[in-house]
């Protein structure tokens, strides 16, 4: 399905993700945490350190 | 098309929207990502014909700071500024942490809560009795989350965990009186000294129009999100935001945020006879002696020694 990058507002197709699964906006590279999966919603990954 | 440089991390909304309206202007933005701009610390760098094209071609050119990583940022200003750019910035905001724009803004005569710094956990304590509670603390780097502090017991944990856990830094803190969630301030955008939309929360009232435009002058910045809170004592300045989202803001005249920094721009370009700048190149003529020819203009010089 269709989502959209919370911090560029690009949209990109994703599917077969599990729910705290970081994936990376294709369009600015920034890493994203799927928040839940039916439907599919992103949030901004937590930064390490 | 005159070309705007646009440091950013990341292309976000933000960036694609002032991107839109600096094309809607017959300006081309150019993201300027920190990774792809190595820059000579010094404004002579050896050699000399390489600086302009080392600073990205932002010898003499005009690059707006929308830097998510404000240490990166702050680093790549100061360069580009040797380098010759004209740089858009946050101004002390950009540049300096909370303490210095506290301190900025204190001497201007800008209301602020009542603050104290604190570079040890015994101080901390001693600031927080002093403004009661409940009160907040405010890590001294932009981007820091504040940390509420509704009690004393809970104070005291929160300090000792950050003196023992973190680093020298993470021990110095603003303690400010009181606390306020996002959603009792109001965020307002000022772009080169006026007040063009507000961010949703609290009610923006003329007084904090006028506050955040002070606040905005200054600290000598060009565009800066400022975040005010009602008080009983009147509207004060709560914090205050470098590189300011703007995706969910409303504007409180005519134009977007895009727009007005848009128009800054156009307005702050250097005149096209001053950029780009020529190559220069330095020529030794004799032992100890030198030429420098900078486009049509040439001198000479001598070298002296220590």
């Amino acid at each position: 399905m269709d989502v959209g990058c919370p911090e560029c507002g690009a949209e990109f197709e994703l599917s077969g993700v599990e729910q705290g699964e970081i994936v990376t906006c294709p369009e600015c590279g920034v890493e994203l945490e799927v928040l839940s999966v039916d439907p599919i919603s992103l949030g901004l990954a937590p930064e390490e350190g | 098309m005159a070309t705007v440089g646009v440091l950013c991390g990341r292309v976000r909304v933000e960036e694609k929207l002032i991107a839109a309206a600096l094309t809607e202007v017959g300006v081309s933005p150019r993201p300027v990502t920190p990774a792809g701009l190595p820059l000579p610390p010094t404004p002579m760098p050896t050699p000399i014909p390489p600086a302009p094209a080392a600073a990205g071609g932002l010898a003499g050119g005009l690059l707006l700071d929308r830097g998510q990583d404000r240490a990166v940022a702050t680093a790549l200003l100061a360069a580009a500024r040797v380098c010759g750019a004209i740089v858009l910035d946050a101004g002390i905001a950009a540049s300096g942490d909370r303490l210095a724009v506290a301190s900025t803004l204190a001497t201007a005569g800008v209301p602020r809560p009542t603050t104290h710094l604190a570079c040890t956990e015994e101080a901390a304590l001693i600031a927080l009795a002093d403004v009661g509670y409940p009160a907040t603390l405010l890590p001294l780097p932009f981007g820091s989350a504040a940390v509420a502090l509704l009690d004393a017991d809970t104070a005291e944990a929160v300090v000792e965990h950050r003196s023992v856990l973190g680093t020298g830094r993470a021990a110095l803190a603003l303690v400010q009186a009181g606390i306020w969630p996002t959603s009792a301030r109001v965020r307002l955008v000022v772009v080169d000294g006026e007040a063009v939309a507000t961010l949703p929360g609290a009610e923006a009232r003329p007084a904090a129009l006028h506050i955040a435009e002070s606040t905005a002058r200054a600290l000598g910045a060009a565009m800066l999100g400022v975040d005010i809170v009602y008080t009983a004592g009147g509207p004060v300045v709560w914090d205050v935001a470098p590189v300011p989202e703007f995706r969910h803001a409303t504007p409180l005249g005519g134009k977007t945020v895009a727009e007005a920094i848009a128009e800054l721009i156009q307005r702050r370009l250097p005149s096209p006879e001053l950029v780009p700048a020529p190559p220069a190149t330095v020529e030794f003529t004799h032992p100890g002696t030198f030429t420098i020819r900078l486009g049509e203009e040439t001198r000479h010089g001598v070298v002296l020694s220590a």
